[in-house]
């Protein structure tokens, strides 16, 4: 009977595991929430994984408490270790680990991994490096990791999808790095498109400046990422646009349709004629941006919209006007009926 | 003081959400996926719900959809996520949520949001 009894020896040994897991996350909380004594050294490995699970989900003074605790058993310095393995496999569950345990005395070996390691490894590393300055408490030496940290980013090419993720992870601490990124005149493009992107999707509007000077950049990624990411923010600064009008003409199809989702963020009064005219764009994406743009500048921008769905000379912006608003008031119905239907009573 | 209903399919969530609640006197049940969840909304008596949107078998939207449109039930719900789309606090809010949480979060913020949610 041999063929059965492995496996159901080995989901004993899972089931064993689930429940050491479960029961060392009880004695962590106990101990973080409510004071019971630390567990003595050494820990299990079960220990160590619950302990690390659980400081990945913790923010703010629980997930600092449970940090210095971990550095308490020195786990700081075996991870630090073994990231250093010559064997791949040892290197990243390391890596993994370090972004939960979020060990500011991990910061330097990071970054130097950062810098040195692999593409697969250097993301890893990167996302670790993070986790750990978003955690970290404002202040001179946070200031100083984070002008590290950029350092390290110029340095060490990430493709820019990869580095605008780790950007995001940063939370508070990102617009210190976003900004230097974004002020240096020198700057690789796909660093300035992820950094762009990054504010776009954080929705920094402190930012909005130094995103906007790069929408006249000689790269057409980066104008679109830079419009993008002021179409995000909402608000487009009145000396950006001119360099706004000039991109709803660019020869770049995706630059185009970004600048038509961005110029919803400029004075109605300037843009609806602009708008207007853009609805006959040769492409259909543009065409559709444009109309959507319209559609969200109000009433003067529906009315805008109706008048084109009527009367404007291109024929495919007379369908594209006309698609959108049916498109809008199907949308408007869909939101409608449930709330109207079953308004939500919060308890007092 | 209350009954609350944890969906969520990450057991260490669910024990530090547990662990959290229980000492401030609320009875907390936990369903692991959307059709134990689903059930367990099914059979009432919850006071609030902590709602996970990824779950193994289904989607935390679906859950909340079906609880305000079908079950026409208006209690209070948080919803707590690992995922930081864009729109995830505007959908949440859209489809009848009273928090959104993204995780990491602070156990004592959340218990502050959920007695204040129940009153």
């Amino acid at each position: 009977m041999a063929p059965s009894s492995r496996p159901r020896s080995r989901s004993v040994l899972e089931r064993r595991h689930t429940e050491a897991l479960s029961s060392w996350t009880e004695r962590w909380i106990q101990t973080l929430l409510y004071h019971a004594d630390p567990p003595k050294p050494p820990l299990t490995l079960a220990a160590e994984e619950s302990a690390l699970a659980l400081r990945d989900l913790l923010r703010g003074d629980d997930g600092l408490a449970l940090t210095e605790l971990l550095q308490g058993y020195s786990l700081d310095e075996r991870l630090i270790d073994r990231m250093r393995s010559r064997r791949l496999a040892p290197r990243l569950d390391a890596l993994d680990q370090l972004s939960r345990a979020r060990f500011r005395t991990a910061f330097e070996p990071l970054v130097q991994a950062f810098v040195e390691s692999d593409a697969v490894a250097r993301l890893m590393a990167g996302r670790a490096i993070a986790l750990t300055l978003a955690d970290w408490p404002e202040g001179p030496e946070r200031d100083r990791a984070c002008a590290t940290f950029t350092r390290a980013l110029e340095e060490a090419p990430l493709p820019s999808g990869a580095a605008s993720e780790v950007m995001q992870l940063l939370e508070d601490a990102a617009p210190q790095i976003l900004r230097a990124l974004l002020s240096s005149e020198r700057q690789r493009p796909e660093l300035l498109r992820a950094a762009a992107d990054t504010v776009g999707r954080m929705g920094r509007t402190e930012l909005r400046g130094q995103v906007g000077q790069w929408i006249a950049h000689p790269n057409p990624e980066v104008r679109s990422a830079a419009l993008r990411a002021l179409s995000r923010l909402g608000r487009v600064p009145l000396n950006l646009s001119e360099d706004l009008l000039t991109a709803l003409d660019d020869q770049t199809e995706f630059v185009r349709v970004q600048a038509a989702h961005a110029a919803k963020g400029l004075p109605q009064k300037l843009v609806l004629p602009i708008l207007y005219e853009s609805m006959g764009d040769r492409s259909w994406w543009v065409r559709r941006a444009s109309a959507e743009s319209l559609l969200r500048l109000g009433a003067g921008g529906r009315a805008a919209l109706e008048k084109a769905a009527r009367s404007h000379p291109d024929r495919f912006a007379r369908d594209m006007s006309a698609q959108v608003l049916a498109d809008s008031d199907t949308a408007v119905e869909d939101r409608r009926r449930p709330i109207r239907a079953r308004p939500m009573e919060v308890p007092a | 003081m209350g009954a609350i209903l944890v969906i969520d399919d990450d057991p260490v969530a669910a024990k530090l959400l547990e662990l959290t609640l229980h000492p401030r006197g609320y009875r907390v049940d936990v369903a692991r996926d959307f059709t134990s969840g689903r059930k367990a909304l099914e059979a009432g008596g919850h006071d609030a719900l902590i709602l996970d949107i990824f779950l193994p078998d289904g989607s935390g939207w679906d859950i909340l959809k079906y609880l305000r449109n079908e079950l026409h039930l208006t209690l209070p719900v948080v919803v707590l996520t690992g995922h930081r789309q864009e729109d995830f606090a505007a959908r949440a809010t859209e489809f009848g949520a009273n928090g959104y949480i993204t995780k990491p979060f602070s156990p004592r913020d959340l218990a502050a949001q959920v007695e204040h949610l129940i009153g």
